[in-house]
């Protein structure tokens, strides 16, 4: 480990994580932005295991329904479509006579009887308010939460990961290996980037894996170009020529001394690719690639505002604009506080 | 063949053969002007000592409106897609037209009289009036060219011809007139022989056209007043070859003056045109708009002498353009617009006061949802395949779709037909298609479409799993309210739907060769009759026209004989009953007739919309002085 083990009050010499560890967690910013960026990933993973939200798709309120602070009687005209009633219309005798299921009504309706049930009874307010359809928006949005957040961080590992790896390998040995990687990178960059990630959704079917998967093997490159550069640096250091003295294997220099010195470098295109990847599954959505229509992400929440702003509907908006917000802050501060945390020189504590 | 589009989103309105003319811009486009530039100048030449008795068009009168999806040419023969025929409606002259104002729509004469009829309904003759021009080109040689009955005959046989992209609009004369099939027939492996004569098809003399048919067809009189069989001059067919779409030479009130294809069109007063002026048709039952026809009253049209559209997709752009009267007339405005505009089917207080015309109306289409009736789940016949659809068909809750996706701005559709068409009768109601998901799991559970290995869905009553695709277009955002709501519903009633979506051409595609289960589709007029929607469901028509390939032999029956009988209560009883079959057999799902929203500037003369969807540009007038003064100065300057 090269980690120096720098502690003012600490007799016994820490290690390298634990140090990182103390660091962050000594920053009372980065506690805040555990703590929120954790009620989110508890709540994706409680809605994963439908736990919460499993009936998001349920329509508890009228169409528009308002949040709770507007009140019952704030004007809400498409609230009242919810409650239509519909024309009770008696089958005659000319329609029977065509149809051929008319030996059979009588056994269905007697049969239909055993199905009815009452309807729930739609409410007029709920605490955030409804969608069109007068689905809840606190469960909607969490629901979308765990698709977006499950996207957003799956690719994003994804790709720091594919990115990272090549980029260790490409900038450490260099040579004909970089070269083979370079020419890799130059055709995934030269394809627009629309073009390759159709090309791959192509392939790979659809749903949440898909996109996963699609956006994981396109998004690589940027995460490639700056590990390579930096391993180009790392490699004629003095502590990894040290390392090689001693007999180090090629793997070890690689992965075990020269990666905790570029791993900041990695997260903080981890926090920015999360961010990148919420987005860009709203691209494919809006593709017919993205999230499945019996589904719902932050992105699909978004594109459903553009048409109910017009009607005066803001509080799905306010929702979800709120909700990601936070996230995409709070877990890019405290991707940055990591950063420091982990920085072997950071020198601020 | 108008496909049109079921949601601002969903069937896109555009032809299957759009994509092939659209590709290759690059190079093209500096072709194109370039040979515009020369065209330019060889009017220039041509035009100078012909102005002679032309009409009057206020010099410098401009209306800028748009479209909210791309044109693909100006070949009325090629291009079947709405946004085209906008545009050649107002170029080329079919031999009649229908009263601007009058309500319900009327024939009146345009570049012939009204035809006689022989009494068993199978011979048309049209007087073609003398003394109406082309608007010059070079095809002409210089010479004024008149236009004869032989320039139809010509014209109607382009429309059946395969070469033009496969004929899109080809049922209008095909097994209709007598010898036009054999020549479609010989056509099959070789070029389309336009110098035999047709015995159905006749020039009499210079200005005498007639038709023959082989069975009496009492809609052949609104068919010649369909914009596509707007009359074209062989010369300049001939002379352009597959550029013909950018060379749209006709009679009309206009002319295409520029062309940047799917951004900006501009058309121009012709200057070969006749002029015309308005008076409303009187004839028993039919209504007008009075005030729109005072305004009309006196003048001779085209008053406008710029028409310039603007391809604008986008609905929140155009309100944005209209707003800043960047556009003057806004056609069609998005469901959300038209409820922001008129909330209760009344224009808006701040908006009266703009001075702002306003129009809604119900327009005479139809969107559904249909089945593929060859697929071995959810096509067939027999009563367990009817259940199946049929279940479905009540798992959709037609009156939620109306009143959440499309905001109310829609008529239920009740049977395969539309408003404002002989043969539709608004009492009519679909009986069957009540949502009632119980009576649907009822139905299922009867015919044994019961969970055989208990994952919670159904299955098919072989016990294989039942699972159905639902193909959509991705056309203008996607469809996914309407997805998401079938998904739900047929959740409900334990059926699992799947969707897969493509591109609007591969979509249409897709549907023409049968390769799909469920799909949306919609279909506006090509002309008021029962007929031009009853047709999609004809066994005969089954392919391109039918994609559905419902084939039920009693349908087809009163089809046949619906289509060669005039209107009358007997054929309407006749369209209800095939109504009954269609809503009995549910090949469709019928869905919703569109309420349209119109909004126009106060400046804005004559507008009115029409039940025909087209714009008819030829009455339209600007009056400078309900403009604001800068708003006039800045066009000025333009």
């Amino acid at each position: 480990m090269t980690a120096p083990a720098k502690s003012s009050s600490a007799p016994v010499s820490e290690g390298f994580w634990r140090a990182a560890g103390r660091r962050l967690f000594a920053d009372p910013l980065a506690r805040v932005c555990i703590a929120i960026v954790s009620v989110y990933f508890v709540l994706a993973a409680l809605s994963a295991a439908g736990l919460i939200a499993a009936d998001w798709n349920e329509e508890y309120g009228v169409s528009y329904a308002n949040p709770w602070f507007l009140g019952e009687d704030y004007p809400n005209p498409q609230g009242r479509n919810s409650l239509i009633s519909q024309e009770t219309m008696v089958i005659d005798d000319k329609q029977r006579a065509v149809d051929p299921l008319a030996p059979y009504y009588d056994e269905i309706e007697e049969r239909a009887m055993q199905y009815q049930l009452t309807q729930r009874e739609l409410r007029w307010t709920l605490p955030l308010g409804a969608d069109k359809w007068g689905r809840d928006l606190v469960r909607k949005v969490i629901k979308a939460g765990e698709i977006s957040i499950t996207v957003g961080i799956g690719a994003a590992l994804l790709a720091v990961m594919v990115g990272t790896f090549l980029g260790a390998i490409g900038g450490f040995f260099g040579g004909r290996t970089s070269d083979f990687l370079e020419w890799v990178y130059n055709v995934f960059t030269s394809v627009p980037y629309i073009l390759l990630v159709l090309a791959f959704a192509a392939v790979t079917g659809k749903g949440i894996n898909t996109i996963i998967l699609v956006l994981g093997f396109t998004g690589w490159t940027s995460v490639y170009r700056l590990i390579r550069a930096e391993y180009i640096k790392q490699r004629s250091r003095d502590y990894v020529a040290a390392a090689d003295a001693l007999g180090a294997s090629s793997a070890r220099k690689v992965f075990i001394h020269i990666l905790p010195n570029v791993s900041h470098l990695s997260l903080v295109q981890l926090s920015q690719l999360v961010v990148d990847f919420i987005k860009a599954e709203v691209i494919l959505s809006f593709l017919g690639l993205g999230v499945p229509p019996d589904s719902v992400s932050w992105g699909i929440m978004i594109n459903e505002v553009m048409t109910e702003l017009v009607l005066g509907k803001w509080w799905q908006l306010a929702t979800v604009a709120i909700v990601m917000s936070v996230f995409v802050v709070s877990f890019g501060l405290f991707t940055d506080l990591l950063r420091d945390a982990l920085d072997p020189k950071a020198t601020r504590r | 063949m108008r496909r049109l589009a079921a949601i601002h989103h969903f069937t896109h309105p555009l032809a299957p053969h759009r994509a092939d003319c659209n590709d290759a811009t690059g190079s093209w486009q500096h072709a194109l002007i370039r040979m515009l530039w020369w065209l330019f100048l060889a009017l220039a030449l041509a035009v100078a000592p012909t102005i002679q008795g032309a009409r009057a068009a206020d010099s410098g009168k401009t209306l800028y409106t748009y479209f909210e999806a791309p044109e693909s040419g100006f070949d009325p023969a090629r291009n079947s897609d709405h946004y085209s025929g906008e545009v050649f409606s107002s170029i080329f002259e079919p031999l009649l037209t229908y009263d601007y104002l009058a309500r319900p729509q009327t024939l009146v004469p345009n570049t012939a009289d009204l035809p006689e009829i022989s009494p068993d309904g199978m011979t048309f003759t049209y007087r073609i009036r003398p003394g109406i021009y082309f608007s010059s080109d070079p095809a002409f040689g210089g010479q004024r060219r008149e236009l004869t009955a032989a320039d139809y005959v010509y014209t109607f046989q382009r429309l059946v011809d395969p070469a033009n992209r496969g004929a899109p609009w080809d049922f209008m004369f095909k097994g209709k007139v007598i010898g036009l099939d054999e020549k479609i027939a010989a056509a099959a492996n070789g070029e389309f022989d336009y110098d035999s004569p047709v015995e159905g098809l006749q020039a009499l003399d210079r200005y005498t056209l007639q038709i023959r048919l082989k069975r009496p067809d009492y809609n052949i009189p609104y068919i010649t007043a369909a914009p596509a069989t707007g009359v074209v001059a062989r010369e300049v067919i001939e002379r352009y070859g597959d550029d013909i779409d950018a060379h749209p030479v006709g009679t009309g009130p206009f002319r295409l003056k520029t062309w940047e294809r799917r951004n900006h069109i501009v058309l121009e007063a012709n200057p070969e045109y006749r002029g015309t002026t308005y008076s409303p048709v009187e004839r028993d039952g039919v209504e007008f708009d009075h005030e729109v026809a005072q305004r009309l009253q006196g003048k001779t049209f085209p008053r406008l002498d710029t028409i310039d559209i603007r391809i604008i997709e986008t609905a929140q752009a155009s309100w944005l353009a209209f707003q800043s009267s960047q556009i003057d007339l806004h056609p069609r405005l998005g469901a959300n617009y038209a409820l922001l505009v008129a909330p209760n089917n009344e224009l808006a207080e701040k908006y009266v006061k703009l001075g702002w015309h306003y129009f809604r109306e119900a327009e005479a289409d139809i969107t559904y949802y249909q089945f593929f009736m060859d697929d071995p789940v959810v096509g067939g016949y027999t009563p367990d395949k009817v259940a199946l659809r049929r279940a479905i068909s009540l798992a959709f809750n037609q009156a939620k779709m109306i009143s959440v996706v499309r905001n109310n701005q829609a008529l239920a559709a009740q049977s395969p037909l539309a408003p404002q068409i002989n043969g539709y009768d608004p009492e009519f109601r679909n009986v069957l298609g009540l949502y009632d998901p119980a009576k649907a799991k009822a139905m299922l559970d009867i015919f044994g479409y019961v969970d055989c290995d208990g994952d919670g869905w159904r299955d098919l009553p072989d016990c294989k799993p039942l699972r159905i695709t639902y193909l959509s277009s991705s056309s203008q955002g996607g469809s996914r309210d309407t997805e998401e709501m079938l998904i739900k519903g047929l959740a409900d009633i334990g059926i699992r739907l799947d969707t897969d979506v493509m591109n609007f051409s591969d979509f249409l595609k897709a549907r023409q060769a049968g390769k799909f289960q469920f799909s949306g589709g919609a279909w506006g007029q090509d002309y008021p009759d029962a007929e031009n929607f009853m047709q999609l469901l004809y066994g005969p028509n089954s392919g391109v026209v039918n994609d559905s390939r419902f084939r039920n032999a009693e349908f087809d029956r009163l089809y046949e004989q619906i289509a060669s009988e005039p209107p009358s209560d007997a054929r309407n009883e006749r369209l209800r009953e095939m109504s009954r079959i269609v809503n009995a057999y549910v090949p469709w799902i019928v869905e919703a007739n569109r309420i349209r929203t119109h909004l126009a500037h106060p400046w804005v003369v004559g507008f009115k919309p029409h039940p025909d969807n087209m714009p008819h540009y030829l009455y339209l007038d600007i009056d400078w002085s309900q403009m604001p003064a800068d708003l006039h100065a800045r066009r000025e300057s333009e």
